[in-house]
């Protein structure tokens, strides 16, 4: 043991006036516990309710099985016999349980029902709710028989196995979220333990995923993006994508979809509509940060460009957001990209584009290329147009954006000498109007198709990208 | 071991508020002095030290015995650097930093007295040094006590302590 030292009266000296505890400490941790008793005592009776939603659902399984013939018809032979036959046992009317008990993070996600045996990965819808049943809506009746005429001419059907009280449940839905991508270090906590994940893994809902080294980058396959460099547990929950955050950051970007998501950490939820935020979770706290869209957190809302925090006690006053390394580096999110390979689904209509290699190629009359966009195109914000290009003796160049009111933005520069292949990357922010050198595109702003003018002798445009590039 | 400790804590599992009150009153001082000194503000050391007693509170279980003062020091010690290092992610792209004062206390404290100076050079010491000297020095808490708060063994809280002791010596020469 160190013994006694003059400096350790200066410390103790030095460290006397800091105040202890403040007034009212001991109330608030006395409030957070009955806060958080009560909060137990709700959670036993939710348990209490679905443990008696599933022992009467039990009942009722074992009610059907006890009491529901489940033999298959017999062949009909005639249509008599036909007729007589007992109605096939509903496939879905078997009562999914409502109201079970939330996995806890750990545990696999609510499972459905898959729809067929040959597709156990179905992607997840895209904008809309996730489909709660592959089946339609049951019906009150069976199909109707068919008719003698047609029973002679139906082929035998395969034989199936034979449904009883020993037919396992049907094999559960697994909604597919992402998949890893290359060059990424990442974690997937799966069948109770961790495993580091390999380029190309299906991501399903309910999944715990952990960075392992630096950010994880996802392109989710309802389109979002998201980053994050803790650990997430990445769902869908009535029609919202669904973020369970347990450590550190995310930030996410929903613009240009209907789907929201629903962040949750510490207990407290924040709701991203058709935006870009950052979340993070430490020490009973979320917080969240507006940069696009609408956010709101612990139902108030997060003004663009500011950050809120929230415990379990109160939703604290805005603070303007000072940046975030996490948001460094962020890749493009690819909005819509015409490759040349084919022509753009909405087509081109240059009169005289020729598709060559994988580029389009024009070297006359009306000198330029130009293809219009599948409907319309969107501007988010923070969105830019990118493209590559190579040009032979062509002293300027016109790129042109139009609305669907024919409101024609302009771009007009001098591409450098040479025979090269050359990029350009421009904010459509940036982009004037032809009529109005004030006036910009500006998010919410539809394109309807893409121009690019050039005064010379030859064109070729290998690739067009518009991207979102979060600042 | 402290046997008042252990009583309260197996009152918390009947879930005692009056009990927390007691654990909450003997400990929020010290814990809160040296959550301080980890976190280097007053609003995070608060939020740290409640945060401990909250834990103990939902789950006293995982006080297996030992000192319930080194064990309250550990949670908001980690709940603080957690804090810290969340906090110091999110500003590191404007590389700067809230956290810390400037490295040079006569800077920041011109003018100040000795001790005020002292103060501030110990918030620009390793955090296990200051911390380890400050439950040693302040708080009286014994070498086996402080390795167990701090995650690490007797060896190194002692090395800590003769560590920052030197540099403050160094540092204060005249005045110790």
């Amino acid at each position: 043991m160190p013994g006694h030292d003059p400096v350790d009266d200066l410390v103790r000296r030095s460290i006397a006036n800091a105040q202890g505890a403040p007034a009212g400490f001991g109330a608030r941790v006395r409030m957070r516990a009955q806060g958080d008793m009560a909060a137990r005592r709700r959670a036993r009776v939710a348990w209490l309710r679905a443990g008696v939603s599933v022992a009467a659902a039990a009942l009722l399984v074992a009610f059907v099985l006890m009491y529901v013939d489940f033999t298959p018809p017999a062949k009909p032979d005639t249509a008599q016999g036909n007729e007589a036959a007992p109605a096939p046992a509903p496939q879905a009317e078997t009562p999914t349980p409502e109201g079970q008990p939330k996995p806890g993070p750990d545990a696999p996600a609510p499972k459905e029902p898959a729809p067929a045996a040959n597709d156990p990965l179905p992607r997840e819808p895209g904008n809309g709710s996730p489909k709660p049943q592959p089946e339609p809506e049951p019906k009150p009746a069976p199909e109707p028989a068919p008719k003698p005429e047609d029973t002679v001419e139906t082929p035998k059907p395969e034989p199936k196995p034979e449904p009883g009280p020993t037919e396992a449940p049907p094999a559960p839905e697994r909604v597919l979220i992402a998949t890893v991508p290359e060059n990424v270090k990442l974690r997937l906590f799966e069948n109770a333990q961790w495993r580091d994940a390999i380029a190309g893994d299906p991501i399903v809902a309910g999944t715990r995923m952990q960075a392992r080294r630096g950010n994880v980058d996802l392109l989710l396959s309802g389109g979002e993006q998201v980053r994050f460099d803790g650990e997430i547990t990445l769902g869908v929950h009535e029609g919202a994508l669904l973020a369970e955050l347990h450590d550190d950051g995310l930030y996410a970007d929903n613009l240009g979809f209907e789907r929201e998501l629903l962040v949750r950490g510490e207990g407290l939820e924040s709701r991203l509509t058709a935006g870009a935020a950052l979340f993070s979770v430490s020490s009973g706290a979320l917080t969240a940060t507006c940069l696009e869209g609408r956010l709101t957190l612990g139902g108030d809302v997060v003004e663009r460009g500011t950050e809120r925090k929230a415990t379990s006690r109160a939703v604290q006053r805005a603070k303007e957001f000072q940046g975030d390394a996490l948001l460094k580096g962020i890749p493009a999110r690819v909005i819509a990209r015409y490759d040349f390979d084919v022509e753009p689904t909405g087509g081109l209509y240059g009169d005289g584009e020729r598709l060559e290699g994988g580029a389009v190629v024009m070297d006359q009359k009306p000198y330029y290329i130009g293809f219009r966009h599948n409907a319309t195109l969107t501007v988010l914000p923070g969105m830019c147009v990118r493209l590559r290009f190579r040009c032979t003796d062509v002293e300027r160049l016109e790129l042109e954006q139009f609305l669907a009111d024919n409101t024609m933005f302009k771009h007009v520069w001098t591409p450098a000498k040479g025979s090269d292949w050359q990029e350009l990357e421009l904010k459509l922010a940036d982009i004037p109007a032809r009529e109005d050198a004030g006036m910009r595109l500006q998010a919410g702003d539809a394109l309807r198709n893409f121009k690019l003018h050039f005064v010379g002798n030859k064109l070729e445009i290998d690739w067009v990208e518009f991207v979102r590039l979060q600042e | 071991m402290d046997h008042t400790d252990d009583m309260l804590v197996a009152r918390l599992r009947r879930s005692d508020l009056a009990a927390l009150d007691a654990i909450v009153a003997a400990h929020q001082d010290a814990l809160v002095r040296i959550t301080r000194v980890v976190a280097g503000d007053d609003a995070r050391a608060h939020d740290a030290a409640q945060e401990a007693f909250v834990s103990l509170w939902r789950n006293p279980e995982a006080f297996v015995g030992g000192s319930l003062r080194a064990w309250l020091i550990t949670v908001a010690r980690n709940v603080a650097l957690n804090e810290i290092r969340a906090t110091r992610r999110r500003t590191a792209r404007h590389g700067k930093s809230e956290l810390r004062p400037p490295s040079d206390p006569a800077l920041k404290v011109a003018g100040a007295d000795r001790l005020a100076q002292v103060r501030a050079f110990l918030d620009t010491l390793p955090e296990q040094e200051r911390t380890a000297l400050t439950l040693f020095a302040v708080e009286g808490m014994a070498q086996a006590e402080i390795a167990a708060a701090l995650g690490t063994s007797e060896g190194a809280v002692k090395q800590a302590i003769l560590s920052a002791r030197k540099k403050i010596r160094d540092r204060f020469d005249d005045s110790s």
